[in-house]
């Protein structure tokens, strides 16, 4: 059984697909993450506002922490075992993917080492390597998203630069700790909902894909 | 007269260069696992083609299969193996050679 040759699809565009639809197929989980951090922001707003509330609000914090992971390992394991399923495993198996993972690791450690030894006091290091590490996650989504032509990721790239340009603004009033903190739980809020948005919008297009392929 | 040695050219792995086995195996050489319908829909293949193909690629040992039952429904998973990957890498560089692409 042969297939024809006007059926070919050359391998990098088949490959491109593949990476596409996985992206696609993450849609859920990163709308939970988005879910999650607006209500786990908005909860330390509200408990700015009401004192009474900040006691609870730590022990909820913590709860839906763990809630959340529990909420992924959930949909991991029911999105393996769906039909039409497809799985990648943090993406190591990609030369860029793990240049990526391997600068970010690189850099970890080598702030952790040089705060270990006491090398640096600068109080610049923490936000500029959040910087950093923002604007390599921003930059790389949005290679991704030209490469596998995908508008989504476009977003979660920007976000993700968006948040570098934030950090940097508010580190500049850092020294007001009430402002400061609001400042952050309103960007970290909306962040969220951004991402459960572009999360939404991933998730509909791999459902409208699988509905596609399980009724053909 | 001049001795002039001719490059023998690369002979292709056919059993990769079947369009349909390319696509299968340009899919799981992108992905860490993927079921059966996962497989029918990127490569637009009907799933008994598809079966055969996999079978194929299966019994040379270029992909592993996992069968399960979930909800009571046999569910097929598929994964690249490192002889696959392997033979795909070579493949892809045989073909390179012979069409000039890097």
């Amino acid at each position: 059984m042969e297939t024809n040759t006007s059926d070919f699809q050359h391998p990098q565009d088949v490959a491109r697909s593949a990476r596409r639809l996985a992206y696609l197929s993450r849609g859920l989980p990163l709308a939970v993450v988005g879910v999650w951090m607006a209500g786990l922001s908005g909860l330390q707003l509200t408990a700015a506002v009401l004192p009474a509330i900040q006691p609870y609000a730590k022990v909820l914090s913590f709860a839906s922490a763990v809630g959340m992971v529990l909420c992924q390992l959930w949909i991991r394991r029911a999105q393996a075992q769906s039909p039409c399923s497809v799985r990648t495993q943090r993406e190591s198996n990609t030369r860029e993917e793990a240049t990526l993972f391997g600068v970010i690791t690189l850099g970890v450690l080598g702030v952790v080492a040089l705060a270990e030894t006491g090398r640096f006091e600068q109080p610049w290091i923490g936000p500029a390597f959040l910087c950093l590490m923002l604007t390599l996650g921003g930059a790389y989504f949005i290679f991704e998203a030209f490469r596998v032509k995908l508008f989504e990721l476009a977003l979660l790239g920007t976000l993700f630069l968006g948040l570098c340009v934030l950090s940097l603004y508010l580190g500049s009033f850092s020294q007001n700790g009430a402002a400061f903190d609001q400042a952050l739980n309103t960007t970290l809020a909306a962040s969220g909902l951004f991402c459960a948005l572009i999360g939404i919008l991933l998730h509909r297009r791999w459902s409208a894909w699988r509905a596609q392929v399980l009724q053909a | 007269m001049k001795n002039v040695t001719v490059k023998k050219p690369p002979e292709l792995n056919l059993l990769i260069h079947e369009p349909a086995r390319l696509s299968i195996m340009a899919t799981l050489a992108e992905v860490v696992a993927a079921d059966f319908m996962f497989l029918a829909g990127i490569t637009s293949l009907t799933r008994g083609n598809l079966s055969t193909h996999l079978n194929k690629l299966v019994d040379a040992g270029y992909v592993s299969e996992t069968k399960e039952f979930v909800n009571q429904k046999p569910r097929s998973e598929y994964r690249i193996t490192p002889e696959g990957r392997a033979a795909y890498q070579q493949y892809l560089a045989d073909w390179a050679r012979l069409t000039g692409r890097k």
